[in-house]
């Protein structure tokens, strides 16, 4: 049997047995299975700049939805697809209520809506990736995290976002293309500088 | 010489790709085009996924622990699609022996094969969209979007091909034809909706349109067999819109409200 720590690579095979133990409600899969997705999914949370302070929150919240719906798995199926359009959903779901919230707050104050500006803005000490990812776009974004950060394949990021592969290729495409650009900004100005 | 763009593509088309994979006129490309090196360099710092905090892990299971029972999994989408194509020719059949399909003596074999064929291919179609759409991270065989608009439009173009359309038939019987149609739509879209009910659809209310596009289709099949006024107006405006609009809407609206019960947040 396949046993998970944080640091583990994520293997869809052995993932894939731990979770149809984990419907059969064996208790040590289940274990495993939160401790190998886990990371993972705090990741694709924490990307979000509107989502990273209740990261924690939502990854508990994520759990409990797969929880609840871990019937629908279906075993001949890929389980990283499932878990992320899982994931994606929840996060969906927070940022709509963000949404809500600040849109009530702006009309309350303004001075708010500068701190969310400024929150939402992230300065560029460095190359650093996560800090470069945060100029993409949400859709953008979280396509470059499913592929980095769990490995999966393109076809498998197409249906977690309820996409095609051509779709994903595009939005992969977009982005790169947008990181290239900043890179290439970044050289002109500190050749300018120097 | 290779363009930014073609390597850009490249890459993007290719996530997973090594150094030692990349292909010649790529790997030339990196070399003396200094902002594509650098985005390459980029794409392979790993980003490593963070260490959990103390406790968010046990936390976690320990909610899960609390009601662990084993599961009953979903049907595959072949098991359901099988049952569908059994709800919809029972409900046929009954229609069959309750009314008796009046139309089929005047209808020619052209008609009953096209509209017989558009029918089938559409109740085909939305089974199968449905079976994907009822569960998380399935692979959709086309946009159900589309498919929602396409089947009333592509319809109405062969119904208004096949048959003359003679508007002042427009109000005759249109109720019994839309109340009769409904009737043996709502077993099937009830049949579908608790299959909804059962599974985790991360859309619910187009899952449930989905849903209510087999049942209205089933509807249409059985008013088109019955009903004896053969004009595209009448089969158009209450066999097709009619019907197909009321189960659609009501499809949507039912669906959202089942089908959220895995994913709302209280749960």
């Amino acid at each position: 049997m396949p046993e998970y720590t944080q640091s583990s690579e994520l293997n869809e095979e052995g993932l894939r047995e731990l979770m149809i133990r984990y419907q059969q409600a064996d208790a040590n899969a289940a274990n495993q299975l939160v401790a190998a997705l886990s990371p993972a999914l705090l990741r694709f949370f924490a990307a979000n700049p509107y989502t990273r302070d209740h990261a924690e929150d939502l990854l508990q919240e994520c759990w409990m939805r797969i929880h609840r719906a871990r019937h629908t798995y279906r075993p001949s199926e890929p389980l990283l697809p499932w878990v992320f359009a899982i994931a994606r959903h929840t996060k969906v779901d927070a940022l709509r209520r963000s949404h809500r919230t600040n849109s009530r707050e702006v009309e309350l104050s303004d001075f708010h809506q500068a701190t969310i500006g400024v929150e939402a803005k992230p300065h560029y000490a460095d190359y650093d990736l996560q800090r470069l990812l945060a100029e993409l776009p949400e859709s953008q974004r979280e396509v470059i995290i499913m592929l980095k950060v769990s490995g999966m394949s393109l076809e498998e990021v197409a249906r977690a976002t309820s996409t095609t592969v051509g779709a994903v290729k595009q939005k992969a495409h977009r982005a790169y293309r947008k990181l290239r650009r900043i890179l290439e900004e970044r050289m002109n100005s500190q050749g300018t500088n120097t | 010489m290779s363009s930014c763009k073609e390597v850009v593509r490249y890459l993007a088309e290719h996530p997973h790709s090594k150094e030692t994979s990349l292909p010649g006129w790529v790997r030339d490309h990196l070399r003396w085009c200094q902002p594509c090196r650098q985005l390459w360099h980029l794409l392979q710092v790993p980003l490593r996924s963070p260490a959990l905090p103390n406790g968010l892990s046990e936390s976690i299971t320990r909610q899960i622990m609390a009601n662990l029972k084993p599961v009953r999994v979903i049907p595959s989408p072949q098991t359901l699609a099988l049952i569908f194509t059994g709800v919809f020719l029972l409900m046929i059949s009954a229609g069959g022996l309750l009314l008796g399909y009046k139309a089929l003596a005047s209808l020619t074999i052209w008609q009953i094969v096209i509209i017989g064929l558009t029918s089938i291919g559409a109740i085909a179609l939305a089974t199968m969209l449905f079976t994907k759409l009822i569960v998380p991270g399935d692979r959709l065989p086309l946009n159900p979007y589309w498919f929602l608009i396409m089947v009333p439009v592509l319809l109405s173009v062969v119904v208004r091909w096949l048959f003359p359309w003679r508007g002042h038939l427009f109000a005759t019987s249109q109720w019994s034809c839309v109340l009769l149609a409904l009737a043996f739509s709502a077993p099937a879209g009830i049949f579908a909706l608790w299959i909804l009910h059962r599974a985790a659809p991360l859309s619910a209310g187009l899952a449930g349109a989905i849903a209510g596009t087999f049942a209205g289709m089933v509807g249409f099949s059985v008013a088109t067999l019955h009903c004896t006024i053969l004009t595209s107006c009448h089969i158009l405006s209450w066999h097709l819109i009619a019907t197909l609009g009321i189960s659609i809407g009501l499809g949507a609206v039912l669906g959202r409200t089942l089908g959220q019960r895995y994913f709302s947040r209280s749960g």
